[in-house]
């Protein structure tokens, strides 16, 4: 089946979740194709996993501090900090029968695409269940898989630059753990494209185009009216909804 | 009374439950990492826990939670019912 490609375009939390759910209601219902989108956040955001508690996990009042939305996922898995200049995230929304049964064997095949995008920026790394790319042994990019009414989704975040101390600001570590020793414990746990050379974050968007087409059959794509409208509407109902992001 | 039991599950994901209980289970919250398709297997999950004892056991809260993850055709992945049970002992402070 084609695949249908939506170049990066940047967007608030509550849009970017938004838009995965109504592209995946759109796939489900046969109007839009499997589809692949790349984006990054703008402000900078936090999303949490459908199980987290909001609470547990963020310091709410340094978020608005900063200016940094909170987002519950449909997906399960971390919190994550999405910097607006710190990594490019991808989508992967395709009908179950395209994708393997399995959950591992789903989340090796979406994460092969993106190990084969790092390939291209010379970046050897190597897929380690249940859901994490790692190179020289440190996570360079988390992922999170869903399924719902027969549609795959499977969205993650290919880190390009991390700025440790804010994550550690907001997300809900205790504070005097915020320590230099801390920092650098993460920093042997973690790594970014940018420890790997100097490239931009278009060399690395150009990378991940290509590695997620590989062997592909795809046209380069937009949202469509029905699919943005949806969204909207999700986002604001939804996403943005303290119903939906306190619900645990 | 309200008790918080917390374990990062080995080669999984972090589970925490809380409970809010008497004699008898009254509410359970199962928070973490993991994942669980469809979502609604957990709160059927929590459901299922309400109005148990808490003296019922390690082993019928596993096999309760065990029951709905069938009967659900759910796919749970970093935590499954022994975790569950386990930290469910704990938070109500009842260790075996």
């Amino acid at each position: 089946m084609r695949w249908r490609v939506i170049p990066l375009q940047t967007n608030n939390a509550y849009m970017n979740m938004a838009l995965d759910e109504a592209i995946c209601q759109f796939v489900a219902s046969g109007e839009s194709q499997p589809t692949i989108r790349f984006y990054t956040w703008t402000p900078s955001a936090v999303s949490i996993g459908y199980f987290q508690s909001l609470n547990d996990e963020v310091d709410v009042n340094v978020a608005k501090q900063l200016g940094v939305d909170i987002v519950r996922r449909r997906t399960g898995g971390g919190a994550v900090y999405h910097d607006t200049k710190g990594e490019i995230t991808y989508s992967v929304i395709a009908p179950e029968s395209m994708m393997p049964k399995g959950i591992r064997e789903s989340y090796q095949l979406i994460c092969g695409w993106i190990i084969e995008s790092l390939k291209k920026i010379g970046i050897e790394s190597e897929f380690k269940p249940i859901n994490d790319i790692i190179t020289n042994g440190k996570k360079i990019s988390g992922n999170a898989q869903t399924r719902r009414n027969g549609v795959l989704l499977q969205h993650g975040t290919l880190l390009y630059d991390l700025d440790v101390r804010t994550m550690f600001t907001l997300l809900k570590v205790p504070k005097e753990k915020i320590s230099d020793k801390m920092i650098q414990s993460v920093e042997e746990r973690v790594t970014k494209v940018l420890n790997f050379g100097n490239f931009s974050m278009q060399d690395v968007y150009n990378a991940m185009l290509e590695g997620f087409t590989k062997d592909k059959e795809y046209s380069i794509g937009s949202l469509s009216s029905e699919e943005l409208e949806l969204s909207k509407k999700l986002s604001k109902e939804r996403y943005k909804a303290e119903e939906w992001n306190y619900r645990r | 009374m309200q008790g918080v039991s917390t374990e990062k599950v080995v080669g999984g994901k972090l589970l925490r439950v809380k409970v809010d209980f008497d004699s008898k289970i009254n509410q359970v919250r199962i928070t973490g990492d993991f994942f669980a398709h469809p979502e609604d297997v957990i709160e059927k999950i929590e459901n299922s826990l309400s109005g148990l004892s808490v003296n019922a056991g390690e082993e019928e809260m596993r096999h309760k939670i065990e029951n709905v993850i069938t009967k659900t055709g759910a796919d749970v992945v970093g935590i499954d019912a022994a975790s569950i049970a386990r930290n469910i002992m704990k938070a109500v402070g009842v260790s075996q």
